[in-house]
C-alpha cells in the first residue's frame, strides 16, 4: 500500500538516525532473546529428560539429592512397595549416592565443584536415554567410571584414560576413580556429573550404608500416587517420593527462572532507553515532516490515517531492529556455558535453546517499544493543524 | 492527447454567463478574524461571492489583502468566523474536521506554491496518492494515476523523485495529483510564485487546457499579471474587501 | 553597546542543545536511565569485589579436603590448638568450629539465613568483630537451649530476646537421638557486627545441643575449623601448616584464608560477573547509540545554520568544534542526572536492601568514586562518540549546497 511505502521510504531517507535507534532496539532485544534461551537451554539441559513412570525417593524435607540422606534398611520396603515394576524377578530400585567434590579445573582457574554420582548397575536400566559416545561402561565393583558429556574436559583428569595415562579423578586419599567412558543423557543433569561404582563412592566418602536418593521405575499400568501414598505413609521411613520429572524440574527451575526474571528485568529497563530512542526518531520525523503531514491533510487524509501511519512507521522501525537482534541471538545456539547451579552447589553446562516463544516475545517487546515510543509523536503528527503545518 | 472517458468533461468551454448557471462556490457574508495578543485582526469582512461551474478565476491583490484565506475558505482548510461558504452545494460549516477530510478528498483539487510534493515517493506515486482515500482497486488507482500524468504530459518521469524534477515538472506532478480523482474545483494558491516565466507560462497553459477542455473549476490566487490574463475573471480584494 | 555577556562557542553549544526542548528532555531521560542501570551494575560488580577486600586473611578456614558437605572428627579441634611452631609459638591464636544446620524457619519459609551450632566459648574470639553484650554472652555459654541471632535476621523474623524460635532441618530431622523434638530455642542475645565481614544475619546456637542428638557415626563431628594466625604470620605458610598436621589421618582437610575462600566462591559464579561485564558494555552503547542518534537529527536540522556560519567567516574546525561541543554538553547533564538518581536509588534504597539481605556477596553495596569517575570519563567519551559523526560531515558540507537545501 501506498501509504506504507511513504513512511517506510521515509525512515529510510533518515537512515543514518534510524539505524541508530534500529541498534539499539536490535541490543535490547538480543539481550532478552538471550536470557530467555539461556532459561529455556537450562530447563532443557537438566529436566526435559525427567521421566513420569519413575519415582525419585529423597528424605522427607529434603529438597536435592545433595541434602538427603537415607539408611539401606529403607531399601527393603522400598522394594516390596506396591507398583514397582520387576523385571526378571528383581525390583527395579537404585540407591544412588550423591555428593560434590572440589576438583582443579582444567584451565587452571582454581577449585570447583563436580558432582559426583554413586550408583550401583541397576540405575543405566532406569536411565533409557543414557548411553556411551565415547569408551565403555564401567565394570561393576571396580574404581571405573564414566563423565558426563556436557563436562568432559572441564575438570583437570576429566577425560577417557589413553593407556594408562591421565583419566585419573582423585575422590578421596589414594582413592582414585579412572575415566572408562562418556555418556550422554539427554535433559537430565546428569550429562554434568561424574558416575562412579556406588560402593566405591560410598568408601571414598565415608559414607557405607547411606545413598542420597533412591530411583524406583513403576511398572506400567502402575500409579505413582499409589507407590507413594504407600511409602510416604510409612511414617517410620521419613521419605519423600515425587516423579523424576517434577523433580528434575524442581531442581532446574530455580537457576531458570532466576535467569529469565534477571534477564527479562535488564531487558525491561534496557527497553525504556531504546524507546525513548525511538521516541526521539519519531519526533524527529514528524517535526522535520511537518509539511508532508499538512499537504496529506489538505489532500483529505484523515487524523486517524496519518496517526496509524506514523505509528506503523515507528513499529516499522523497532520490529526491524528486534528481529536484528533475535537474528543475533540466534547464533548462540552453538555457545555452552557452565554455571553454578544453587540446587547442587555444583557446576551445570547447558545452552541457549531458540523457541518460537523466545521469537515471540522478542517480537512482543519490539513492537511494544515502537507502539510506546511512537505514540506521543504519531499524535502529534496527527493533531498539526493542516494550515499552520504547510506554512512551517 | 485528452482520455475522455475517464475525465469527463463537466460542462464545455469559456467563460459562461453567471446569472444563467448555478454556482458552483457561493460565500455569503463571510468574514474571518485573528486574534493576535490583545488585538483582533480582521482579514476578511462580509465577504459574497458566487463562483459558477467552469469559470476559470484569478483572485489578486496586495499581500495581507486576505487573497489566501479566502481560497483556504473555499478549500475547507480554514473556518470563517461569520458567514457561509457552500461548495456544490455543501455547506462547509457543518462538517467537522473529519468529514472535512473525507470532503477534500472527493471533491477538491489542491496546487501549492511550493508543490508540496512527499520527497520518498515517485512522480507518479505522488499523483496516485488522493485515489487512496477513495474504493478503487490498486491496478485501477495506478491506471488513472498515470492517465493524470500523461494529460500534464509526463509520462516519461513517472519514477522520478520529485528532487529529480525541475520546479516546473513537480508543479506539473502536483497538478495531476489535484486532478487524478476528478474534483470538480481545483484551488490553486500561487501556482507560478515559484517559477520561471517559461515554466510558469506551461503551468498556465496548462490551467487553461483544464479548464476549456475537462470543464474544471478553478480558482487561483496570483501576484502575477500573466497568471491574471489567462483567467476568464479576475476579483481583486484589498484589505478584506472584493473590490 | 560592550556591556553584557559576549558570545562564544561553548555558549551557542549549549543554547543549541537545550532548543529542542522535547528531545532534549527525552534524551537526558533515555541517558539518565541508562546511566542508572550502568551504575547499578557497575557498583553490584565493585560490592562483589569488595566482598574480598573486607574479608579477612588472618582467619583462615579448614575444611574436609574433597567436599564440603562431609565433617571433620571433632578431635581436629584439640590438635590444632595445640599445634606449635618449630619455635615452639602456637601455630595459631585460637580455633573455633561449626556446623551447617541448614535450618529454616516454619513461619518464615521464604527467608533464607544461614544457622549454625558453633562453641559457645571459642566463636566470638575468631569473630571478634561481632559486638555482643557481656550478658548476653554469659547467657549463652551457660544454657544450652540459647541462641544468639544477628540484628538483621531478628528484624527479618520479627524475634527480640527471651522469645522462642523453633527451626526445622532437612540435615537434622529430630533434636532427639530418639526421635521426634522439635528444635526449639530461645533468642538469648542479638549480635550486631563492626565489620562488613561478618553479617548479621546468622542464627547460632550450641554445638552441645547439636551432638548430643546425634548418634553413630554422626556424633562428634564438626563442619569446618576456624582459627586465626598469630599477628606477622604467613596466613598462607600457615594454611599448608594446617594441612600438614592432618596429613597422614584418614580425613585430610583443605585450608584457606577467608579471601581465598571468598575469591575461590566468586570465581565458580565468574559468568555471572561475565555477564554483568557484557550487559554494562551493552548498556553503554545504548546510550551512545540515543546520543548518536539525537546529534544526528539535531545537526541535520540545522544544516542551513552551520553553513550560514561558515558564510560568516568560521571554519570547518569550529564548526566541528561547535557540534562535539554539543554532544559532549548534552551527554554531560545527562550522566549528571543519572549519577545523582543512581546516588539516591543505590545509596537510599536498592544498596541497603543487598547489603542487608546478601551481606556474603555485597557487603559494601554503594556508589564508589570510582564509578563516578568512570562515568565522568564515559560521558565525554560518549558525547564525542555520538557528535563525531555529525560533525564531521556538517564541517566538510558545501556553503552553497547545505544554504540552498530546504530542510
Amino acid at each position: 500500500m501506498l501509504a506504507i511505502k511513504y513512511n517506510l521510504r521515509s525512515l529510510f531517507v533518515r537512515r543514518l538516525t534510524a539505524f541508530a535507534t534500529l541498534g539499539g532496539v536490535a541490543l535490547v532485544t538480543f539481550v532478552l532473546a538471550g536470557a530467555l534461551m539461556l532459561a529455556a537451554g537450562a530447563e532443557r539441559a537438566m529436566a526435559s529428560g525427567g521421566r513420569e513412570d519413575v519415582a525419585v525417593v529423597l528424605r522427607s524435607g529434603s529438597d536435592s539429592e545433595l541434602a538427603s540422606s537415607i539408611d539401606v534398611q529403607a531399601l527393603g520396603t522400598l522394594r516390596a512397595a506396591p507398583g514397582v515394576a520387576a523385571p526378571g524377578g528383581e525390583p527395579s530400585v537404585s540407591p544412588e549416592l550423591v555428593s560434590v567434590v572440589a576438583l582443579p579445573k582444567s584451565d587452571g582457574s582454581g577449585l570447583s565443584n563436580l558432582t559426583v554420582r554413586g550408583v550401583a548397575e541397576r540405575a543405566f536400566a532406569l536411565r533409557p536415554n543414557l548411553s556411551i559416545v565415547s569408551g565403555r561402561l564401567p565394570a561393576p565393583g571396580t574404581n571405573e567410571a564414566i563423565v558426563g558429556r556436557k563436562i568432559v574436559g572441564n575438570f583437570h583428569g576429566l577425560e577417557v584414560a589413553s593407556d594408562g595415562s591421565g583419566g585419573e579423578v582423585l575422590l578421596g586419599k589414594n582413592r582414585p576413580v579412572r575415566v572408562v567412558g562418556v555418556f550422554q543423557a539427554p535433559g537430565d543433569s546428569a550429562e554434568s556429573e561424574l558416575w562412579v561404582d556406588l560402593d566405591a563412592a560410598r568408601s571414598a566418602l565415608g559414607r557405607s550404608g547411606l545413598a542420597s536418593s533412591v530411583r524406583v521405575g513403576l511398572a506400567s499400568g502402575a500409579d505413582l500416587a499409589e507407590f507413594r501414598d504407600a511409602v510416604e505413609g510409612d511414617k517410620r521411613l521419613g521419605l519423600d517420593v515425587q516423579s523424576e520429572a517434577d523433580f528434575l524440574e524442581s531442581q532446574a527451575s530455580g537457576l531458570a527462572s532466576f535467569i529469565r526474571v534477571l534477564g527479562s528485568l535488564v531487558s525491561v529497563m534496557f527497553a525504556l532507553a531504546a524507546m525513548l530512542g525511538a521516541a526521539i526518531t519519531m519526533h524527529g520525523a514528524v517535526a522535520s515532516r511537518a509539511r508532508e503531514i499538512g499537504t496529506l491533510r489538505a489532500l483529505g487524509f484523515s487524523r486517524g490515517k496519518i496517526l496509524s501511519g506514523f505509528l506503523l512507521e515507528s513499529c516499522a522501525l523497532t520490529l526491524g531492529g528486534a528481529l536484528l537482534g533475535v537474528g543475533l541471538a540466534l547464533p548462540l545456539g552453538w555457545v555452552e556455558i557452565s554455571m553454578m547451579n544453587q540446587a547442587s552447589w555444583s557446576e551445570v553446562v547447558f545452552g541457549f535453546e531458540p523457541s518460537l516463544r523466545v521469537l515471540l516475545s522478542a517480537l512482543g517487546l519490539g513492537a511494544a517499544m515502537g507502539l510506546a515510543g511512537g505514540v506521543a509523536p504519531a499524535v502529534r503528527a496527527a493533531w498539526l493543524r493542516p494550515l499552520e503545518a504547510l506554512r512551517a | 492527447m485528452i482520455q475522455a472517458e475517464l475525465l469527463t468533461p463537466k460542462t464545455s468551454g469559456a467563460p459562461v454567463d453567471s446569472s444563467s448557471v448555478e454556482a458552483l462556490v457561493k460565500i455569503r457574508g463571510v468574514t474571518k478574524e485573528y486574534v493576535r495578543g490583545a488585538e483582533v485582526v480582521k482579514v476578511l469582512s462580509g465577504i459574497d461571492l458566487d463562483i459558477v461551474g467552469g469559470a476559470f478565476e484569478a483572485l489578486m491583490g496586495p499581500s495581507g489583502s486576505g487573497k489566501s484565506t479566502l481560497l483556504n475558505l473555499v478549500a475547507g482548510l480554514d473556518r470563517p468566523t461569520h458567514g457561509s461558504v457552500e461548495v456544490a452545494g455543501t455547506a462547509l460549516e457543518g462538517l467537522g474536521d473529519a468529514a472535512l477530510a473525507k470532503w477534500r478528498a472527493r471533491e477538491l483539487g489542491i496546487v501549492f506554491q511550493t508543490y508540496n510534493l512527499l520527497p520518498v515517493l515517485s512522480a507518479v506515486e505522488n499523483v496516485e496518492l488522493p485515489l487512496l482515500l477513495t474504493s478503487l482497486p490498486r491496478k485501477e488507482r495506478r491506471l488513472r494515476a498515470e492517465l493524470a500524468l500523461e494529460v500534464v504530459g509526463l509520462s516519461d518521469r513517472a519514477r522520478h523523485l520529485p528532487s529529480e524534477l525541475s520546479g516546473g515538472q513537480q508543479q506539473r506532478v502536483a497538478i495531476a495529483r489535484a486532478i487524478v480523482h476528478d474534483p470538480r474545483l481545483i484551488v490553486a494558491d500561487e501556482p507560478t510564485g515559484d517559477l520561471d516565466r517559461k515554466s510558469a507560462d506551461e503551468i498556465l497553459a496548462l490551467f487553461q487546457t483544464l479548464n476549456e477542455e475537462l470543464g474544471k473549476t478553478i480558482v487561483m490566487v496570483t501576484h502575477d499579471p500573466a497568471a491574471a490574463e489567462c483567467a476568464g475573471v479576475v476579483r481583486r480584494l484589498d484589505k478584506g474587501v472584493l473590490a | 553597546m560592550i556591556g553584557g555577556t559576549g558570545i562564544s562557542l561553548g555558549r551557542i553549544a549549549l543554547r543549541n542543545v537545550t532548543r529542542n526542548k522535547a528531545r532534549f528532555v527525552m534524551t537526558l531521560l533515555a541517558v539518565a536511565v541508562s546511566v542508572l542501570i550502568y551504575m547499578t551494575l557497575d557498583s553490584a560488580k565493585r560490592s562483589w569485589d569488595g566482598a574480598k577486600e573486607v574479608s579477612r586473611q588472618d582467619r583462615l578456614v579448614t575444611r574436609h579436603k574433597i567436599t564440603f558437605v562431609l565433617s571433620l572428627p571433632k578431635r581436629y579441634v584439640a590438635r590444632l590448638a595445640n599445634a606449635k611452631r618449630a619455635d615452639g609459638s602456637p601455630l595459631v591464636e585460637s580455633v573455633t568450629y561449626a556446623v551447617w544446620f541448614g535450618g529454616r524457619e516454619p513461619n518464615h519459609e521464604h527467608e533464607f539465613f544461614q544457622s549454625l551450632a558453633v562453641d559457645a566459648d571459642t566463636y566470638f574470639d575468631v569473630y571478634d568483630e561481632v559486638t555482643l553484650s557481656e550478658q548476653a554472652l554469659s547467657d549463652f555459654q551457660s544454657n544450652l537451649d540459647a541462641a544468639i541471632i544477628g540484628q538483621g535476621l531478628a528484624r527479618k523474623l520479627g524475634l527480640k530476646v527471651g522469645d522462642r524460635v523453633t527451626l526445622e532441618s532437612p540435615i537434622y530431622p529430630s533434636s532427639s537421638a530418639s526421635g521426634g523434638e522439635p528444635w526449639s530455642f530461645r533468642v538469648a542475645g542479638i549480635y550486631g557486627s563492626r565489620s562488613r565481614a561478618v553479617d548479621t544475619q546468622s542464627f547460632l546456637f550450641r554445638y552441645e545441643r547439636l551432638n548430643e542428638a546425634l548418634a553413630g557415626t554422626s556424633r562428634d563431628q564438626v563442619g569446618w575449623l576456624v582459627s586465626r594466625t598469630p599477628p606477622g604470620a604467613d596466613p598462607q605458610e600457615t594454611a599448608r601448616a594446617v594441612d600438614a598436621l592432618y596429613a597422614d589421618a584418614d580425613v585430610q582437610t583443605l585450608t584457606q584464608d577467608e579471601r581465598a575462600f571468598v575469591s575461590g566462591f566468586l570465581g565458580m559464579v565468574s559468568t555471572v560477573l561475565d555477564v554483568v561485564t557484557l550487559l554494562s558494555l551493552a548498556i553503554l552503547v545504548i546510550v551512545l547509540l540515543v546520543l548518536a542518534n539525537a546529534m544526528g537529527l539535531s545537526v541535520r536540522e540545522r544544516a542551513r545554520e552551520y553553513a550560514s556560519l561558515k558564510a560568516l567567516g568560521f571554519g570547518a574546525r569550529d564548526v566541528m568544534r561547535l557540534i562535539l561541543l554539543e554532544g559532549v554538553f548534552l551527554s554531560l547533564i545527562g550522566v549528571a542526572i543519572g549519577a545523582a538518581l543512581s546516588m539516591c536509588v543505590i545509596d537510599l534504597g536498592v544498596g541497603r536492601f543487598f547489603e542487608e539481605n546478601l551481606t556474603q556477596f555485597f557487603p559494601v553495596f554503594e556508589v564508589r568514586p570510582e564509578t563516578l569517575a568512570g562515568c565522568a570519563v564515559l560521558s565525554l567519551l560518549l558525547g564525542v562518540l555520538a557528535a563525531a559523526a555529525p560533525a564531521w560531515s556538517a564541517a566538510r558540507a558545501g556553503v552553497g549546497v547545505a544554504l540552498k537545501r530546504v530542510a
